[in-house]
Formats: structure tokens, sequence, C-alpha cells
């Protein structure tokens, strides 16, 4: 069989059967005190998508609670617990840190070509306070669990007697797991490039996550600062959002989303990282419009901090805030629609293999189309006030994290699978759960569109007969995207049997991750590597047999 | 074939029955087209070059190495911005037209409270409910300026009219209004509203009808919204189903609050004096009922220590009501 790798390759190479990362040491110890990159994003990879399956396993419950109009399963105070966990659970244990903290951790700086991140014990203390915030967001559930939704509305969240305080504590200690992540990187990617590695030689997957970075480091302590507030308004009564006491509970949205909009550019901004990278590689040809792509990036990072205020269009807050957030709202969907372009102009005159990353690939970009341009109705004032708080956010909030930000982890996972374990998983299996999940996703959303425009109203527990179709093809679709996921864990499990030992260079990549083994050793390169190529040059990759 | 929803209405959207359905849903059809036409265009290009361009051999090459095209990238970023910024001042001036209520409208009031709607006519007052459902029930007269204020006695709410298109949050501790206003050919025609902000347990059980009428029925005296039934047990069922059923059962489970089924008459019913006051023993009558509704802190349950339901004052469960109340409560053995 013939396979592609870089020029580099046919100089000196490492023993066959060295140790490599997985192997080097032994033992719990070695696990737990490791300061290696690629382990510390092994055990995020781990936990992160441990935390997605127990919140689709929580999603699959909703829908089936949501088979009948007077709800099938749940009375509605269980059900409130169910879908705040899931969104709890999705938004802050999975989707915020899955692709920087889990992809990232490993692929940055091989990348980047360096040995390690530049602050590695900062690195494995950011595990670590991902996991505290793991164990208390579990204490909240067994004292109790929460009912206020993902989002701690005050001044409910002040009132109900659930775990609320638990919960906040826990995500606040998830949050500086993030700013820790971001801080790293930051430095990482100022400081440990390669030689020949200028900023424009970065791939394209470094922009996103530096960009993503920045936003971490900014936004996030807001939300610190927004939990702490909330459980001091619960413990000490300080009636800063408590409208009994003069307090204002819009200023908890306010502080809220000044955090949770940048958020969701924390979580697509990598992802889209991922496509380029994927779509690059399996079309070898480089991302068309790169200093587009990776301006739009920081153009997203930074409009993204002024468009808050579109989460409340009907809370009453002024005619011009309004208009300027519509407007700003707008204007940061330009640089999403130039990426988009950007990536079906890279697949053009491409050499286009149908491989499994790449079908993930294809998916993000038709579900990320859906999921940007319904994103236009919502940032339209007069459709907004229509269509705020139905399932037609539902739908397209999920269209643009799980449909695409999750598909693009996934996309990611698999592309990178061979150079993280050594070992490639059934291609057969993984194009079925592909499509299975495609189909099941839109199954279960498109419906939800329109539900949500007729005026279904979101986080209800109960609803109008008339929206049972339309609920039940939901439902029906949530049970064919749960045997897709469930089919990827057994294939990518089984992979790990060693059946099939990945090559080197799986995909024919030229960035410098594909530059060293499959897994790679310890310290990442058999010597440290120098780039004397642009970015993404395929004219390297000679035959060899 | 889709299931239909309501009358007059479409696949996506329902019937537009008020004045501000036509401008929303054409620049909401406007925009559905603009996408429409994208979509096919970047899935329709993507299809295209996967299947004319893909790799059949192992060695093959890109068919190109393009990696820019300066006049293909300034087109693909000013088209877009010239629609949105067209979808922008379209969408703002809609929005501005709802935000601002013309001077000349009927003033409605609706109070929301976990987990219910008071619905106050204009000169009302009572709140008024659906006889036998106990729904909230907005009368409305079509071809008139209608405004709503609202308020809230506990935790965010919001009233939502799908068929208006209107929505605003509802808010503790200060007023906010919506309006609008339903043309004429919807008179007879019934449509939901809805609370839409996240309030806790009952939140999807906060709806209600608004009930589209003539100019001249609205005038009749005794007004629509003035008809309660005048037997008190149903008066009292009424009442119950518009605001307690949430938190207290008729049938013998505990929910939120305890269950009313058997409750009238007890003796020797064991409550606290306050939240971590001394516990008492009383006898269920007619004065403990009145007291728990217009001050429950008075005397707690001893199921449920923690207490929490806030006082309904006469403003919104009058004195003939809390009568009936306790005439349906004595059937419930």
């Amino acid at each position: 069989m013939t396979t592609y790798v870089p020029v580099a390759e046919t100089e000196a190479r490492q023993e066959p059967g060295a140790p490599h990362y997985l192997n080097v040491t032994h033992g719990f110890r070695s696990w737990a005190l490791t300061l290696d990159h690629k382990r510390i994003g092994l055990m995020y990879l781990i936990g992160t998508v441990a935390s997605f399956l127990i919140g689709g396993l929580l999603a699959l419950l909703i829908r089936v609670h949501l088979w009948k109009p007077e709800g099938a399963i749940f009375d509605p105070e269980l059900y409130n617990q169910v879908f705040t966990l899931h969104g709890v659970f999705m938004v802050f244990f999975f989707i915020i840190p899955a692709i920087p903290a889990a992809l990232g951790n490993f692929v940055l700086p091989m990348m980047l070509g360096a040995k390690d991140v530049a602050l590695p014990r900062l690195n494995l203390a950011s595990f670590y306070l991902w996991l505290c915030g793991l164990v208390l967001a579990t204490i909240a559930i067994i004292f109790g669990g929460v009912d206020t939704g993902w989002t701690f509305y005050t001044p409910y969240s002040i009132q109900t007697p659930t775990a609320v305080i638990w919960m906040g504590l826990g995500i606040f200690m998830v949050g500086f797991s993030s700013i820790f992540t971001g801080l790293n990187f930051v430095v990482t990617t100022h400081k440990l490039r390669a030689p020949g590695l200028t900023w424009f030689r970065m791939p394209l997957f470094i922009w996103a996550v530096y960009s993503t970075s920045l936003l971490q480091i900014l936004a996030t302590p807001v939300l610190g600062i927004t939990l702490l507030l909330l459980v001091f308004e619960r413990v000490y009564g300080i009636g800063i959002f408590d409208p009994k006491m003069g307090g204002d509970p819009v200023l908890f949205q306010h502080f809220f989303w000044f955090y949770s909009h940048p958020a969701v550019y924390i979580m697509i901004l990598p992802a889209m990282g991922v496509i380029s990278e994927v779509i690059s590689v399996h079309c070898r040809k480089p991302v068309f419009g790169y200093r587009m792509v990776a301006f739009s990036s920081l153009a997203i990072a930074v409009i993204s901090f002024l468009v808050w205020g579109h989460h409340m269009f009907t809370s009453g807050q002024s005619e011009w805030a309004m208009m300027a957030f519509s407007f700003l709202t707008f204007f940061v969907g330009i640089p999403s629609a130039i990426k988009e372009f950007n990536w079906v102009a890279t697949v053009w005159q491409g050499s286009v293999a149908l491989t499994t990353p790449m079908l993930y690939a294809l998916v993000f970009l038709i579900i990320f189309a859906i999921g940007g341009l319904t994103g236009i109705f919502l940032a339209t004032l007069s459709v907004n006030i229509h269509l705020h708080m139905t399932y037609y956010v539902v739908a397209h909030f999920h269209y643009v994290m799980m449909g695409s930000t999750a598909i693009a982890f996934f996309a990611g996972v698999h592309h990178w699978w061979p150079k993280m374990f050594g070992v490639m998983y059934s291609e057969a299996w993984a194009k079925l759960s592909c499509l299975l999940i495609f189909v099941g996703f839109n199954l279960t959303f498109l419906p939800q569109f329109i539900m949500g425009s007729q005026g279904q109203i979101r986080r209800y527990a109960t609803y109008l007969e008339r929206w049972t179709p339309y609920h039940q093809a939901s439902t029906v679709g949530a049970v064919i995207l749960g045997v897709g996921f469930a089919i990827m864990v057994a294939y990518l499990l089984h992979s790990l049997l060693g059946v099939r030992k990945a090559r080197r260079n799986e995909w024919g990549g030229v960035t410098l991750e594909w530059d060293s083994p499959s897994p790679p050793p310890l310290e990442n390169f058999e010597r440290p590597p120098v780039v004397t190529r642009e970015v993404y040059d395929y004219s390297v990759l000679n035959p060899k047999s | 074939m889709l299931p239909p929803f309501q009358q007059g209405g479409t696949v996506q959207m329902p019937a537009p029955a008020s004045t501000f359905a036509a401008d929303v849903d054409g620049l909401y059809y406007f925009i559905f087209w603009v996408s429409v036409f994208f979509f096919v265009l970047i899935t329709g290009l993507l299809g295209f070059a996967v299947i004319k361009w893909r790799r059949r051999t192992e060695d093959q090459p890109a068919a190109s190495t393009n990696t820019h095209n300066t006049v293909l990238e300034v087109t693909w970023t000013v088209i877009p911005l010239v629609l949105v910024m067209i979808m922008f001042v379209w969408g703002w001036k809609g929005a501005l037209n709802m935000t601002v209520a013309p001077g000349d409208c009927l003033q409605y009031q609706a109070t929301a409270k976990q987990w219910g709607w008071a619905v106050f006519h204009p000169g009302a007052t009572q709140p008024s409910y659906d006889p036998k459902t106990g729904r909230p029930v907005f009368y409305v007269p079509a071809g008139r300026n209608v405004k709503i204020v609202t308020r809230s006695d506990d935790v965010l709410h919001g009233l939502a009219f799908p068929a208006f298109r209107v929505k605003r949050d509802v808010l503790p501790g200060r007023y906010q209004s919506l309006w609008f206003r339903v043309p004429e050919e919807y008179i007879g025609q019934t449509f939901e509203f809805f609370c839409h902000a996240y309030c806790g347990k009952g939140h999807s059980e906060m709806w209600g009808e608004v009930r589209v009428i003539s100019q001249a029925d609205y005038d009749k005296s005794p007004r629509p919204w003035e008809t309660e039934p005048s037997d008190p047990k149903e008066l009292g069922e009424m009442v119950y189903k518009a605001n307690c059923f949430i938190c207290h059962t008729i049938d013998g489970t505990p929910r939120v609050g305890p269950s009313f089924k058997g409750l009238y008459g007890r003796t020797e019913r064991e409550v606290f004096l306050g939240v971590g006051g001394p516990l008492a023993k009383v006898t269920v009558d007619d004065e403990y009922i009145k007291e728990s509704v217009r001050n429950p802190n008075a005397k707690i349950a001893k199921e449920t220590p923690q207490g929490g339901m806030a006082p309904w004052p006469e403003q919104l469960v009058t004195e003939k009501q809390l009568a009936g109340v306790i005439e349906y409560l004595k059937t419930l053995k």
C-alpha cells in the first residue's frame, strides 16, 4: 500500500518498539502526577467524553419524557432537574473543555513542535480543578440536584431550595480550570514555536485555539464573579440581584451573558480550527484564504464580547441597546460565513478522501450552515421577539453546539485517534455510526425549529396536544442518535485492542504532529523539528511504499 | 403530510392574528428564502466538489493549489453583509413599532405568580378565568389597540402571544408592558398565551387564552369577564383550578403543599405557628382556611415546615371566591 509521508521521514527514525508516552512509565502515580501534555489531554478526553455520555443519557430521558403531552416519566420537578443537569454537564463539563483541553492539549504542543506546554504543572492543576468541579457538581446532585436551568437566572436561583450553591462553586472551579488552560496555551504559542514556525505558518487549529484562549482568559473571570455573587446572595442575602432588597434580577442576566456569549465562541472557535485541519488534510489542499480564516477567528473573539444583549431582547432593555446588540450580532456572523465559504472552496478542486474524519467534517459543514443561517432569524429584532425562548432557540443552539461543535470534536477525535493511540478503528463501523448520527441529529432537531416558530416554549415539562407528532419525531431522532453514539463508543474501544496498527502519518498530513511516531514518544519528536516550508504545503509529500 | 396546527396558520407560523404579524412574517420568510438559497448553494457546491474531485487513487494530488482569490473573497464578504444589513434595519423598525404603544390603548393588567396568571380587564376589580377550566382569559375587542401591563410577585415570568408575535419578560419589582391589535376577521377565535421565562415546577402550566370578541360584545353588560359561576362550589373549583392545583392535589398525593383531600373539618391538625415557631393543633374550619390563604405563614402545615406560599390578597382572590373555595374544599372528602 502506498502511503504519503513528509520528506523528513526519510531521515533517521527511532527504533521500532521504542517506548512511547503511553508505556514509558506505568502505574497510577505515573498518570495522576504526570506533567506530559499528552497524558493530561488523554485524561481530559476520558473525562469530557464521560460527561458527554452522561449529558447524552439525560437528553434521552428528556426526549422520552416528552413523548406524551402530559409527560411520560417524570413529575415536573424532576424534569426541571434533568434538563438543568443536561445543560450543565454538556456546557461546562463537556463542550467548553472538550476541544481545547482534550484535543488541544494533545495536539497544540505537537503542532508547534514543542516538547510540552509552557507550564506543565499549571496544566495538571487545571485538570484537577476540572475534576474538583465535577466532584462538587456530583455533591450538588446528591444534595437534591439543581432546577434552575444551566443559566441560573435570578431570582429563581436565589429562592429555589435546590443545591445551587454546590453547583455554582463547581462551575466556579471549572471556570478557573478553563482560565488556566487558556493562559497556558497563549504562553505556549508565544514562546514554544519551533524554529521557522512563524505566526503565518501556524496551522489554523493553533489560530483558533489561541483566539479561544484569549476569550477564556478575559471572559471566564466574569462568570466566576457572577457565580460568587449568586452564592453570596444565597448565603448572606447581599441583595444585588434580589428585587425585594432593591436589587436587579436583570443585572444577573447581563453578567451571565457577558461571559456566556463569548463562551459559545469558546466552544465553536476551536471546533472551526479542527475543521480547517481535517478538511485540509483529507482534501490534500491548503485551506483557502488562510489569512482570512485566521483573522476571522480573532475578529470573532473580539466582537463576541459585544453581543451579549441579544439574549435579552425581551427583557426591557432600551431600544438603543437592542439596536446596537442586533447590529453587532449580524456583524459577528460575517466572519463565520467567511469561514464556511472558505472551507467549501478548500474542498473545491481538492483530492477529497471520504474517510471518517472527512465525513464528520462534511456533516459539520452542512449542519453549521443550518445553525448559522437560523442564527440570522434570531439576530433580527422583530423576528427574535417571536422566536425568543421557544424551541427554535433550542434547535438553533443544538445545531451550532451539538451538530457543529460536538461533531467537529468527533471529527478531531477520529482524525487524531491513530496519532494518540497508534491504532486504527474500523472505518466501516465508523461511517455507519456517522450516518446514524447525521440522520438522528436532524430528525431530533429539525422538528424543533417548526415547533418553535409555531410558539412552543422551551423548558416545558408538559405541552399542548397539537405538538405531539413533532415531539415524537424528535424523540425517535434522539434514539437513533443514541444508537449512533453507542456504536462509536464500541468501535473506538475495540480499536484499542490494536487489531489494526496505525501508520505514522495515517492521513498524509503535513503539520508537525504527523512528523512523529504513532503514538508519539514522551518528548514528542525524535529530534527538534525545524520548519522550512509554508503551512499546508502538500507538495512535500512523496510516494513511499 | 405535516399535521395542521391552528386555523389560519401555516406549517411554520401560527395564525397571523395581530397587526404585527404581516411585517414579522414577511421578514421571517424573506430570511427563510435567503437562507434556503445559501443552503442549497453551499451544499450543492460541496456535493458537486466531493463527487467530482473524490480521491480515486491514493496518490492523487489536489486538482488545484489555489489558496486565495481576492475578488471572490471580497464578494462573499460583501454580499452577505449587504443582505444582513437589510434584515437588521427591517427587524429594528418592526421591533420599535412593538415597543412603542399608541396612546389610545385599552389597558389590561396581568400579574404573574408561581404558577398562574391574574388577568385584570380595564376597570375590573377581580381576575378573570374560564368558569370551567379555571384558565386565565383575556377578552380582547378586535380592531382596538390593547396594552397589557405586567408585574410579577415572585420570580421572572414571561408573557408570550405566539399568534400576535409579541412577547415580554415579566419582572419582579418592575412594570413591563406590551401591546397589539387584533384585526376584525379574527372575531370569535381563541388563541393561547404562555409563560416563556422558566419559573420552576409549574412553568408549563402557566398558559391561558385570549378570546377575540367584537366591540359590541365587549361593551355588553355584564361584561364577558364579569360572569363567574353562581354556585359557590363551582366558583371554588374554578378558583382552585386557576390558582392552587399545581401545588395542592385533590387526590391525597402531597406536592409542594399538602393535598386538599379530606382537609376540611380535620381536627387536631398539627401546624407550626410561623416559620420555626412552636407546634400547635388546630381544627380546619372556615377561619383556618381564610387565614391560610390571606396569611399563609401564620400557621404552617407540619409536613412543609419551610412554608413558602405567598399570600393571596383580596385583589387576587375575592371574599366571595374564598367562600366558594371553602365550599369546594368541603366536597373533597
